[in-house]
């Protein structure tokens, strides 16, 4: 019961701080709206005991992504820009129309294709979330996991050279080659 | 296979992730060899070949087990093949880049990095046996080509083109997580245990799947058709194959190809049981891709414009490959026949783009057809291997593209599906159109084309890139059995359990 009230609770502040997010003419603002939601889905997951995606939601999108884009926010110092007011275009008429379709969708997935509304209970789940639970699927030996585990380790190499390459001053001109 | 076995069985890969980090670290801080201008270039291709040494030694023995790391990968006999593929097509994007970066002042270590890790990314692409190996391996590959289109920094068309790419590719990237999720929660609410590992999911598979595998198929098809620029989702191409120096355009076009097509067969021939849910939507996006791009590609003028809309063009062909793989008689057939026109249009896109590359110069970079002007007056070696690749590309015999054609057409009719080598035949007549339009402006158009005061700096490169693949295409054509070795290792996935 208390899950439930819970549920409904947090849902109603992450669709209202989503649709305040996208609706904010200041960036700012909107940045904000993306945190309260970032954090609402995080407690969600500590609902259904995945203790461990929780505080990865906090530290890396909540933490350190939304400080990424505050940061470009305020360097740019973008305030409340004055957009000139567009007639509904093409574009809003369409976006809206899809999804509306996308939602009519899901309900119908839920209703006529018998989706089970909750296949496991959180009881199920308890310990499945943990830190400790993740360790051991990550580095296990016997398992799939350390491969790509490995694997993401040369993905974020190349992520870092890749930022240094389109970042960094052109040596070509001073070179003089 | 057990760890060790594992490990000794992905040192292809591990030698390529090797030697890109040696080249970084080289580059960085050996001043005498940045100075030398080859050295990254020479260290990356001895990297591909001693990787190519171990898939060649790998495939030689016929390994009784194939999946590796506990079911992460398949490192089968088809694996090897489109590893080999690979590593060939890189080593002649090496070459050629060699020349195209120096006379471009682009010529720095990270370059051939960035290259070296690409393809190893899509050697895990076309073993990954586990979708979320997968993802991992299609970010691998896309994030290095994301930089890589923008490695000419001081052209706005090619950072246009990198941040294009990028943020399409990030949404791409999106379709494909969510897909993979359903999947396992599909997976998950048969009463199976949730999965992602491709072979299990052969195994459960009945042939009425739930719908949220259906959706999460649907997904992934998204994911991987824009990476292999499938026709609802091919919007980037041109721009960004425009955009891109061309050294990058020619590695990107036929890398990636490579990469998406192994995992989509892989992923579709492990849900071959529900074929009736999913080959629908394939022949449709073939014929789509098809069509589409053939048609725009009549009206460019821009060369490597031109060439982006017909690799659009190429992957609809490639797309019924997948489509003849649904009939388990036609599989072995099916594989054969995507695998050899993969090589096929490797080298004769690769090629094109190397004779692009091998006329661009320090002030000017040759792409549209008013450049090709006359050019077999001027500088006959280069417009005739254009020639070649041109009518390569075009399905004329006796060359490479047309033995593809015809077992992409033959597996098609084995999987009685005949509308689609219907079709194949019919846009394939389209295609020789403009193909052979860069042909007659190469030799029978008055006028002049680019100046060819070509920099002699390092001309080896781009030139052994150009006669290799030439010759590997002609061959390919006139004697098909020196390609039969790869084509007969891809026959079968041989990962089932």
């Amino acid at each position: 019961m208390f899950a439930q009230i819970l549920f409904w609770v947090l849902a109603a502040i992450c669709i209202i701080s989503s649709l305040v997010m996208v609706g904010s003419s200041n960036p700012v603002r909107s940045a904000l709206a993306l945190v309260l939601t970032m954090l609402s889905l995080a407690v969600m997951y500590i609902t259904l005991s995945a203790q461990f995606i929780a505080a990865v939601q906090v530290v890396v999108y909540a933490g350190a992504v939304m400080v990424l884009f505050l940061f470009v926010i305020m360097l740019l110092n973008l305030g409340a820009p004055a957009l000139p007011e567009q007639p509904r275009s093409m574009q809003t008429v369409l976006a809206i129309a899809l999804a509306g379709v996308f939602l009519v969708g899901l309900v119908a997935a839920g209703v006529f294709q018998n989706l089970p509304a909750a296949p496991i209970s959180a009881k199920h789940l308890h310990g499945l979330g943990t830190v400790q639970q993740i360790g051991y699927s990550l580095y296990s030996p016997h398992q799939p996991w350390l491969f790509p585990f490995e694997a993401t380790s040369i993905l974020l190499l190349i992520a870092v050279v890749g930022a240094i390459v389109l970042a960094r001053k052109q040596p070509a001109e001073t070179e003089g080659s | 296979m057990t760890n060790a076995q594992s490990m000794q069985a992905i040192l292809p890969v591990i030698t390529l992730l090797i030697t890109g980090m040696v080249v970084l670290l080289g580059d960085a801080f050996l001043p005498f060899w940045r100075r030398s201008g080859v050295a990254s270039g020479s260290l990356s291709l001895l990297g591909i070949v001693i990787a190519a040494g171990f898939a060649l030694d790998r495939l030689s023995h016929q390994p009784t087990h194939s999946l590796a790391f506990h079911g992460a990968l398949s490192l089968g006999r088809f694996t090897q093949a489109c590893t080999l593929l690979l590593l060939l097509l890189a080593g002649l994007a090496v070459l050629l880049a060699v020349t195209y970066l120096e006379n471009r002042r682009l010529n720095r270590g990270e370059y051939y990095t960035l290259v070296l890790f690409a393809t190893s990314g899509a050697i895990l692409m076309a073993a990954a046996n586990d979708l979320i190996v997968l993802f991992i391996a299609v970010e691998m590959l896309s994030v290095a080509l994301y930089v890589l289109a923008g490695f000419a920094r001081s052209e706005p068309r090619s950072e246009e083109a990198a941040l294009k790419y990028f943020l399409l590719g990030a949404f791409a990237a999106g379709f494909l997580l969510y897909g993979i999720a359903l999947i396992y929660g599909g997976a998950a609410i048969s009463g199976l245990g949730g999965t992602t590992n491709l072979a299990l999911l052969h195994l459960r598979q009945g042939s009425v799947p739930g719908f949220m595998t259906v959706a999460g198929l649907a997904l992934v098809l998204v994911g991987l058709g824009f990476k292999a620029a499938l026709v609802p989702f091919h919007m980037w191409a041109p721009d960004v194959y425009e955009g891109s120096p061309t050294s990058v355009t020619g590695f990107m076009a036929v890398v990636v190809k490579v990469g998406a097509f192994a995992a989509l067969m892989r992923l579709f021939i492990a849900f071959a049981p529900a074929a009736a849910y999913w080959l629908p939507a394939i022949q449709i996006i073939a014929v789509l891709t098809m069509v589409t791009g053939n048609l725009l590609a009549v009206t460019q003028t821009n060369v490597k414009r031109m060439l982006a809309y017909s690799s659009v063009a190429h992957a609809g062909y490639l797309l019924i490959a997948v489509a003849a793989a649904a009939t388990p008689a036609a599989q072995p057939l099916a594989l054969q026949a995507m695998v050899f026109y993969l090589a096929a249009y490797g080298l004769m896109t690769l090629g094109a783009f190397a004779v692009l590359a091998w006329l661009s110069h320090r002030d000017a970079d040759c792409q549209t057809l008013s450049d090709l002007r006359g050019l077999v007056r001027t500088d006959p070696a280069a417009a005739w291997l254009m020639v070649i690749f041109m009518l390569s590309l075009g399905g004329i015999p006796p060359t490479m593209g047309f033995i593809g054609k015809w077992y992409l057409f033959t597996a098609a009719l084995q999987s009685h599906q005949l509308w689609l080598a219907i079709t194949l035949a019919l846009v394939s007549m389209v295609a020789v159109f403009y193909y052979l339009r860069v042909v007659w402006t190469l030799c029978f158009e008055e006028g002049s084309g680019i100046s060819v005061s070509r920099n002699t700096l390092a001309p080896a490169g781009v030139q052994i890139s150009l006669y290799v693949a030439a010759l590997l295409s002609l061959l390919g054509g006139i004697a098909p059995i020196v390609w039969q070795p790869l084509m007969l290792a891809a026959r079968s996935l041989g990962r089932m359990p």
